[in-house]
Order: C-alpha cells, then structure tokens, then sequence
C-alpha cells in the first residue's frame, strides 16, 4: 500500500516536473520566432485559402502576434501546434486571448487561418506578382 | 487486442491533444504574471548610440545609409524643389523634456543649417513642403498647438493657434491639398477620462482644468472613475471624475457634453494662406501620421489605446485610416470596427461605453497595427523603380511598454509597408537579429525608434527620421538627446 502511495506521488511529481518544462520551453521561444530578410517583391499565396488566411490573419489577430510574432500576445508560428488545435483556440479563445465566434468569422476563415499559420511556420514566402 | 490497441492510440491522441492544450490553457493563464518585456526596458543605461547601417535588415537589392546624426528629438523631413532635405528637431519629449524646436536644412555632409527656431511649445510633429512654404504642426504641450508657416527666410506667420493640445496628445500632420492644410489634433486623454495617468504624464499639474472636448453635440453615460486626488495634499482625499469633463468633475444623467471647435481626437483643416477652420472628420484617438495617396484620398495612422488610467483599455491595434470627410471614427468606444467595450482587460472588466449614443457605426479601417507599435508616419511610393508603388510605408516608433501596458517582446521599433487594397502588412526595414526590437535592446547599431518616413520628390529614395533612444524607467520616459539619426533607404538596381 505505501509502495503504491509513493509511486503515485512519484509519478504526480514526473509529471508535474514535466508540465514545467514544457511550461518554461513554451515560454521560452515564445519570444524567438524566426526572422527572416523582408519580402523584396509584392507576394501573393498559392492558393486562393492562404490568401484569405493571409488578409483575415492581418485583419484579426497581426495585432496581437505581429508577424505571428511575440507582442501583446505569444508567438504563435513557432510551435508545431497542428491545424485542429489552432482553429480550437480561435473559437474558444484561451486565456487572454478572446474567442472569435462564428458571427466574427466562419468556419472556413477559421480553417483559412490555420492553414496560413501552418504555412507561416514552414517559413513558406509566397509567389512573386508584377508590381 | 486489435480493438484495444485501435482505442488505446485514439486515447493516446486525445491525452496528447489535451495534454497540449492543458500547457496552452497554464501559459495563457499565467499571462497577468508574466513581466513585460518591451524595447525601452533595458537591463542597462546606453550612454552613446551605435550607427551601423549593417545591422539593419533590407529587401534584397536596398541599400541603407546615413544622412545625419546627433540631432535631438527629429520627428520628420520635407524636400524642397530641388530635393534638398529639411528635418524639424521637436522641441519636446515624453518625459517633460522641454528644448527649442529647430527647422534645419540638412546639407550633403549631413551637418545642419538652421532656417528657424520656434518657441518652447513642441512637440514639432510633422512639417511639409509648400509653394515655398514650410507647414508645421507645432504640438503645444504648453502654450496649445500651432500651425506655422515659414518661409526659406525664416520669417514665420500663425495660421491657427489654440489647438487642444495641452494633453497626452499633440497637434500632428500636416498635409496640403487642394489649397488646405490637413492636420490631426489627439485627444487629450487614453480614453475620454482625465485620471492619474495625466499626471503622470505632467501637464495635469499645468492644467489642472483641461480635458476631452468632442467635435460635436454627443450624450455621454454618467460613469464615474475614482482615484486619488493629486491635486490636493490630504492624503485621503479622493476625485471623481467623469467622461469629457475636469479632473473631479463629474456629468449629470442625460448630460450632453456641446460640441466645439477646435476639438481634440479629429482632423481639422485650414486654407493655406490662412482662415476659418473647419472640421474634416472626428472620433480619432491620436491621428499621428498623414499623407496623401497617388490617388488624392489623404490616409491616416492611428495611435489606439493604451492600458492606463481611469479607463484602461486593452489589445487595440494601431490603425491605418482613409480619411471620409464628416465621418465619426470611433473614439472613445470603438477601435476601427470593433467596440472596445466588449474586450476584456486582463485582471479587470471590460471598459464601460462612455457614449450613450454613437453619431454612426465608425468605418472599417485599412489595415491594423501591432498593439502599442507606435505607427507614426506614413509615406506613399509612387516611383517603380523604387518598387511596392502605391503601398504605404509607416514608421513604427516601437512600443513604450510598462506604461502603456505589458508587451511579452518588443513591438514596433522598424518600417513596415501596406497594402491598401488587402490591408497586409509586411516589414521593410528592421535591425538583423534573431528578435525584434530597437538598437539598444539588441545592442547592435541599427534603427532604434522610427518616427516618420518621407519619400524625395523623385521618388527614388526613402528617408526614415528615427527619434533616437527613449529608454522606460521607473520613472516614466527617458529620452536621449542627440541620439536621433536620419537614415536614407535606396533601391541599387533602378
């Protein structure tokens, strides 16, 4: 009996130290999102979807993560965070984030975010267009 | 066994799924706790400024240089015909620094040749370029603000004075069209309710009596904030001060605060050489940065909200404006589209509307900002051999976090473009470094606070004025002098 109570607070313990790694990893590069050389042409996405996830990105959420950057908000394009998990936070909203519903953005804009966050991620640019 | 390895994966899934938002969830919460990390709060005190156009981070093909130093406080550049560069030293600083403002030609050594000395009633905003002319927004922390016109001479005429500027904000632009000056004048408060942050600020113990005064007739709610009263030596003794009115003084139920002008949050217009002043548009929190496209429409950059005072008010992006003649832009309830009064500020609730009815619903702007980067000036490209011809170009001053509220990183501190048409926003110039932020911050030589930018009259190349270093203390601002820097942007393949 006692050996199962001092496995179990072990285990609480692994876990909790484990919670506080993860919590001071997240913290830590919530501030070191890459930077890369600014864009030297006008670009547009591949898709018709990134594009849209593009201008809803700047519309509704650039203010908070500047680039997808750190700023009032955390960084949010260096986390391997998967689309599901990305389109779950902009409806519900986490912390101090406010949640978006669907009267502010629909499920495919929210789907549209997610995938250019995704895109952003991977340190993908976009296609050059004539200006 | 089949069936159970099938649910014991799927469990795994979800575990992990919620394991992952279970950390989001404890990081998200811990966000009152987490200290703020912005570009003015440095572990040290620089004593000189570093000036490397190196460290600054170009498109491929651009090429950066410096055009002039050791100026104190610069805040914009006008050309004349022949393109020669004219820079304005403001005169004031966030921090109560109080100096002569200067207009002064900047020669091909880049040292100065002064045309005028304004008097001690900066901040000099913004200037620009006239049939002969310079037109200058002179802020009037001390005296209310100004607009001048000087000519190559030095001989200087008002062509309005009294502005409301005796506040927070200043008397900002200036553009020309069709035979107008154009200019901002920013309200006086954060968000319509004069509290300990002005005092803080300086000029509540100067006016003790100065406040928000709305363009036009509006009904405002009876809110009440209380506060120390700082006015006063008892230690006990409290203010309670209410919307649009003096510290301590509070509206009555069904109170309609009239209308005036001038006004303070608007964009008011005078004729060039001078008479009646009229009212363009209103509802503007600081209207800092003006400019006017190569398609005529006058475009305008927005200070938004900070988190201070009476009526804090949290996550506001800076915005960019396209200016609708007699249109009510939002201030002191909406950030461009969205009602402030449904955004929670992080430990305290949602700021209460302060208008009982709204003239119309504010317009959608053209594009948001980082919260608190500071989006100042704004310059249009009209030359393609320069390239993005027809986008916007704003300097970003960068965040003066803790006092305007807590950033996790630095915010601002670089130039950025826009596309007007899609509103995206993308970085032109920015110091090379794994982070962003200012020079000192980075302890590299690059850009530390861009406050203006300013194509030359060909087009073909990009001024950007950077203010130099402010450092935030405990004190508030910490502004160096001699620190600002011009800096001179240009395409090598044109």
């Amino acid at each position: 009996m006692e050996s199962n109570e001092a496995g179990s607070i072990r285990r609480t313990g692994i876990i909790f130290l484990l919670l506080c790694i993860l919590f001071l990893g997240v913290r830590m590069s919530s501030c070191s999102a890459p930077k890369t050389a600014p864009l030297a042409q006008v670009v547009e996405m591949p898709t018709e979807s990134l594009q849209q996830g593009r201008v809803l990105f700047n519309e509704y959420c650039a203010s908070c993560h500047p680039g997808g950057m750190a700023g009032v908000g955390l960084a949010i394009i260096n986390k391997p965070l998967p689309e599901d998990v990305i389109e779950f936070q902009i409806r519900n909203g986490i912390g101090v984030m406010p949640a978006f519903n669907d009267k502010m953005l629909s499920d495919e804009e929210v789907e549209n975010i997610a995938e250019y966050l995704v895109y952003l991620r991977k340190g993908k640019k976009g296609e050059k267009v004539e200006h | 066994m089949t069936t159970f390895l099938v649910n014991s994966n799927l469990m795994k899934g979800h575990l992990n799924i919620i394991l992952f938002l279970g950390i989001l969830f404890l990081v998200s919460g811990c966000y009152r706790i987490m200290s703020s990390d912005g570009g003015g709060q440095l572990s040290y005190d620089p004593d000189r400024r570093n000036i490397d156009p190196a460290d600054v981070l170009l498109p491929e093909g651009y090429e950066i240089e410096v055009v002039a130093r050791d100026l104190t406080f610069p805040t914009a550049v006008t050309f004349d015909e022949q393109g020669t560069p004219y820079v304005i030293e403001a005169g004031y600083s966030y921090g109560e620094v109080f100096l002569e403002p200067k207009l002064l030609r900047v020669e091909p050594d880049g040292s100065r040749t002064t045309i005028f000395t304004g008097e001690i009633n900066g901040p000099w905003n913004g200037v620009t370029y006239y049939n002969e002319h310079f037109f200058i927004s002179e802020g009037g922390e001390l005296k209310g603000g100004k607009i001048l016109k000087v000519n190559k001479e030095g001989e200087a005429e008002v062509l309005v004075d009294g502005l409301p500027s005796l506040g927070d904000h200043h008397t900002n632009g200036p553009v020309i069209k069709e035979g107008y000056v154009y200019f901002g004048q920013g309200t006086a408060t954060n968000s319509g309710v004069v509290g300990l942050d002005n005092a803080e600020f300086g000029w509540l113990y100067r006016y003790e009596d100065f406040h928000d005064i709305p363009c036009k007739d509006i009904l405002v709610n009876p809110l009440t904030f209380e506060t120390e009263n700082v006015l006063t030596d008892a230690s006990d003794d409290i203010a309670v001060t209410g919307p649009f009115s003096p510290y301590n003084k509070t509206v009555e139920p069904n109170q309609v605060i009239e209308g005036a002008l001038p006004c303070t949050g608007a964009i008011m217009r005078i004729p060039v050489d001078g008479g009646d002043l009229e009212l363009v548009a209103w509802g503007f929190r600081n209207p800092y940065g003006m400019a006017v496209a190569p398609d005529g429409e006058i475009y305008i950059t927005q200070n938004s909200y900070d988190v201070r005072g009476s009526r804090p008010v949290w996550g506001t992006g800076d915005l960019l404006w396209k200016l609708e003649k007699n249109r009510w832009y939002g201030w002191p309830d909406y950030n461009g589209s969205h009602k402030i009064t449904n955004l929670e500020v992080p430990g305290k609730d949602s700021p209460a509307p302060v208008m009982a009815q709204y003239p119309e619903e504010p317009p959608h702007p053209v594009a948001t900002f980082g919260v608190h980067s500071s989006s100042n000036g704004i310059s249009f490209s009209t030359n393609k051999n320069f390239g993005f011809n027809g986008q916007a170009f704003v300097a970003q001053f960068g965040d003066m976090a803790p006092g305007v509220g807590k950033v996790l990183a630095p915010v601002g501190f670089k130039v950025v473009r826009v596309d007007v048409d899609s509103g995206i926003v993308e970085e032109f110039a920015v110091n090379k470094a794994v982070k962003n932020g200012p020079a000192t911050w980075l302890k590299s030589g690059g850009l530390e606070r861009p406050v203006s930018v300013s194509f030359n009259p060909s087009g073909d190349a990009l001024y950007i004025v950077d203010f130099g270093i402010m450092t935030m203390t405990d004190k508030g601002p910490n502004p160096m002098k001699k620190s600002g820097v011009i800096w001179k942007v240009t395409k090598q393949d044109q």
